[in-house]
């Protein structure tokens, strides 16, 4: 089954990398749809559905947080799971966007198959069973 | 402040980061930088230290690990995909060097961005800086403390 994401981050080296490892570690990727920041993820998802979300915190218009504090109250899109990637490592953070509605957190730098294991393994979870 | 303990600390997150992110090896502390033309870019930090961090890197290195980022040939890269990704290495890099320094604080980091200014980083009051080979080339970092931090620069 291929899954269809969207990769938020105001970085576009960054989000075409995100693209391309997910693509070279065998990840089973179907669409895939990129936003510079938080809102522009939200105009997204009105119009097209995917079955995760990766995201950065630091961004301008709208952060991570606010990003997904947004995507925890809507009616639909709490159901999405979403992965964060950032460069903020402290536990503290990882505890507080795992507070907000995010169910996984991966750390820069990254290898490769560490970011497949866990988008795999948030979508496993949100998706078990159904 | 050769030998200090940031810059062992540079040392291991510029490793870190090209390592993994930008498939590139990095050799030990260099004295000049190598290459004419550099690019430079730095970014603010908020929190206990604050300050600004920043790198110079030459081009042809920013290109080549610009390339290597991106999965391109460096003939296909362009200026704007240099900076975007020499930005995206400095965000990377000064965010192990952040975690590293002062494990568990809270920090926020600015938007990196492309300054010229930052060449002068040497004649900064509580300046650290260190510069180490990469892909034929050099990568130089730096960060200016808005308080001096004696434990890192001992």
């Amino acid at each position: 089954m291929a899954f269809s994401i969207l990769i938020v981050d105001d970085s576009r080296a960054m989000r075409s990398f995100v693209k391309r490892v997910l693509h070279l570690s065998g990840f089973e990727m179907g669409t895939c749809y990129e936003a510079e920041n938080g809102k522009e993820a939200l105009n997204l998802l009105d119009r097209e559905w995917v079955d995760a979300i990766l995201t950065d915190i630091n961004m301008p218009v709208m952060n991570g947080e606010e990003f997904v504090q947004s995507l925890a109250a809507h009616e639909s899109f709490h159901t999405i799971p979403v992965l964060v990637v950032s460069t903020d490592r402290t536990e503290d953070r990882v505890r507080q966007m795992i507070a907000l509605g995010a169910q996984g957190y991966v750390k820069k730098p990254f290898q490769p198959e560490e970011l497949r294991e866990e988008l795999e393994k948030v979508l496993e979870v949100a998706y078990a069973g159904k | 402040m050769q030998g200090s303990n940031l810059q062992r600390i540079f040392f291991e997150s510029a490793s870190e980061v090209l390592e993994a992110m930008f498939f590139a090896g990095v050799t030990e502390e260099v004295s000049q930088p190598v290459g004419n033309a550099l690019i430079s870019a730095e970014l603010t930090f908020h929190g206990n230290p604050a300050g600004r961090f920043g790198i110079q890197i030459a081009h042809a290195t920013g290109r080549v690990i610009a390339a290597s980022f991106l999965g391109l040939d460096e003939a296909e890269v362009s200026e704007e995909q240099i900076v975007d990704v020499v930005c995206e290495l400095t965000n990377m890099i000064c965010g192990s060097v952040l975690s590293r320094v002062e494990a568990g604080a809270r920090f926020e980091l600015m938007h990196p961005e492309i300054d010229s200014r930052n060449a002068d980083w040497r004649l900064a009051k509580n300046a650290v800086g260190a510069t180490f080979g990469v892909e034929d080339g050099s990568v130089t970092l730096w960060m200016i403390f808005d308080e001096i931090e004696p434990a890192l620069v001992a």
